[in-house]
């Protein structure tokens, strides 16, 4: 399934002197299968975008349309249609949990679409496989027994029960450890590609983000201002900072060295890559001199 | 929606109102509260009108923000104006049905109308120009005397505070749980009674339990920088009683002193 956004605008609060824009003139276009990092620091309104993508929040101007269907003018029963179909894991997802059991609350998604019995057994067991838990050791304990990182599984297992087309998840690792997160991301990848998803990863850390996207869309006050394949956003190493974002390390390096005179490729992500070239230079230089 | 709650927000500013003495502020509005429920003459109601409005020019709010506040009571009034009306015995003035409209019921929805109103809009003045820690110190101060015979002042103070802080919290805390369950396929506007209340759960329980890490974590930091009741405990912002606080005060006490005469003859 596509997205599509046009002229999309925001304003909370509108009339109040809370009033505050968040989204402001986007326009945004994310074809089927695509893995997006979506990435912008705290309060450059991604996590209310991604609302807007699943009829959650509606627009102040501007529209959005889902494999062609303008959401503004779906309603009810439709919107869930939709939601079934737009599966969104909220931040700290966890904390949305609230059935006596695992098998509970992951069928909750699909018994609220109405899904057969048996049906849901069989999804809840592939779910919870699909992000590494084990069925037949926790379908019966209850989730808040569990430790964190399986807690944040159960509750993106109960999003992915309902089988949605589209994923977006908003800061899927935040508060992991490092090997949580490798983890998190090698499943999701993996799910994406066996079921031919479409995933928007919602992030305000662009190195973690940038190894497992095909394309980053950074935005910064309600507006996008860069969008394209991770090694051409990190060339644009002087927006990355003022907008307040880490640049990767490797990118920080080659960055600072082409300052020294240096002229290295900067959209390199991984480092063995970035030695390799880094030596490259180096023998020449010393060819040179 | 849920975020349009304005009960216990603090906007700041600088206006009269935001200036007064926090235990000036809650005395007058005790007082003034009291005064609402005991004023039925014609004058004194005309007269409670223009005060809240004077006192509105004073304190410098949007009056969106205000009307957005009184919100709430439209649901009590739907409840209980039709009770009122058909309910008080007096002189009819049509049948409806097996029920009888009386120019007291109407007297008295309208009266009860405007006494709500009047409440929420004085309580609103109230905690709209307070910041949480004046309103605390307020109270503290207010009940400082009750010490001597055990009254927990400053815990009780304190107390307050931290609940009238945790409203807004618990509003936004709502609305996102709500959608988080939405993204479920949750539906709250439809459905049967059981569905409905089985969905409700679903928002209680994470509010529930977020309500007691909140509470757990807020005692913990409190005890991380040891604190410990209100002994000696010195104040970053003393308030001062001055003229204008003394002149409200008046003020107050007058508006009361109007309705107990108002009363007695």
């Amino acid at each position: 399934m596509s997205i599509f956004v046009e002229d999309l605008t925001h304003i909370y609060m509108p009339g109040t002197p809370f009033e505050t824009k968040a989204l402001d003139g986007i326009n945004l276009r994310i074809d089927k299968g695509e893995m997006i990092g979506l990435i912008g620091p705290t309060g450059c309104g991604k996590s209310t975008i991604i609302q807007h993508f699943n009829g959650l929040l509606k627009p102040t101007a501007g529209r959005i349309q889902i494999d062609g269907l303008d959401l503004s003018l779906m309603k009810g029963n439709h919107l869930r249609k939709l939601r079934q179909k737009v599966g969104l894991v909220f931040q700290f997802p966890e904390e949305q949990l609230f059935e006596q059991t695992v098998f509970e609350d992951i069928s909750f998604g699909p018994r609220n679409l109405g899904v057969a019995q048996e049906e849901i057994a069989e999804r809840v067991r592939w779910a919870m496989e699909v992000v590494g838990l084990d069925y037949d050791e926790l379908y019966h304990r209850s989730p808040f027994n569990l430790s964190g990182g399986q807690m944040r599984r159960v509750a993106i297992a109960g999003v992915l029960a309902m089988r949605p087309q589209i994923l977006i998840l908003d800061e899927p690792t935040a508060g992991l450890d490092p090997q949580g997160r490798d983890e998190l991301f090698k499943q999701i990848r993996c799910l994406w590609r066996k079921l031919n998803l479409t995933v928007v990863l919602v992030s305000h850390h662009l190195t973690e983000v940038a190894t497992h996207a095909d394309r980053i869309v950074v935005m910064h006050q309600g507006k996008i201002v860069l969008d394209g394949k991770p090694g051409r956003v990190f060339e644009k190493v002087d927006i990355l900072r003022e907008i307040g974002l880490g640049v990767p390390m490797v990118t920080d390096i080659l960055s600072h060295l082409n300052q020294r005179g240096w002229s290295l490729p900067v959209d390199v992500l991984t480092e063995e890559e970035a030695a390799i070239q880094i030596a490259k230079q180096w023998h020449a230089r010393q060819d040179l001199s | 929606m849920l975020k349009d709650i304005t009960v216990g927000q603090y906007l700041p500013g600088d206006s009269f109102l935001h200036r007064l003495n926090p235990r000036t502020k809650i005395v007058v509005t005790t007082l003034l509260m009291v005064a609402i429920f005991l004023i039925v003459d014609g004058p004194g109601l005309v007269g409670l009108g223009l005060l809240l409005g004077l006192i509105y020019v004073l304190s410098g709010l949007p009056g969106l923000m205000l009307l957005k506040g009184l919100r709430p009571l439209v649901l009590i009034l739907i409840i209980a104006l039709p009770l009122q009306i058909l309910f008080t015995p007096g002189e009819v003035l049509y049948y409806l049905g097996p029920f009888m409209v009386t120019r007291e019921g109407i007297y008295q929805a309208s009266l009860l109308t405007y006494r709500l109103a009047a409440l929420i809009m004085l309580t609103s003045f109230l905690t709209l120009t307070t910041s949480p820690v004046a309103l605390t110190d307020g109270l503290e101060r207010i009940l400082k005397p009750l010490e001597k015979i055990r009254v927990p002042a400053h815990e009780l103070a304190l107390m307050s505070t931290i609940a009238l802080r945790f409203i807004p919290i618990f509003a936004e805390e709502a609305e996102k749980i709500m959608k988080a369950q939405k993204a479920r396929g949750a539906d709250f506007d439809s459905g049967n009674l059981l569905v409905r209340v089985r969905n409700l759960v679903s928002i209680l329980v994470p509010l529930l339990i977020s309500a007691f890490r909140r509470a757990d974590e807020l005692a913990m930091a409190m005890e991380a920088r040891c604190y410990r009741g209100g002994d000696n405990r010195t104040r970053l912002n003393l308030w001062r009683m001055r003229l204008p606080d003394y002149l409200t005060l008046i003020l107050g006490v007058g508006v009361l002193t109007y309705a107990l005469l108002g009363r007695i003859y």
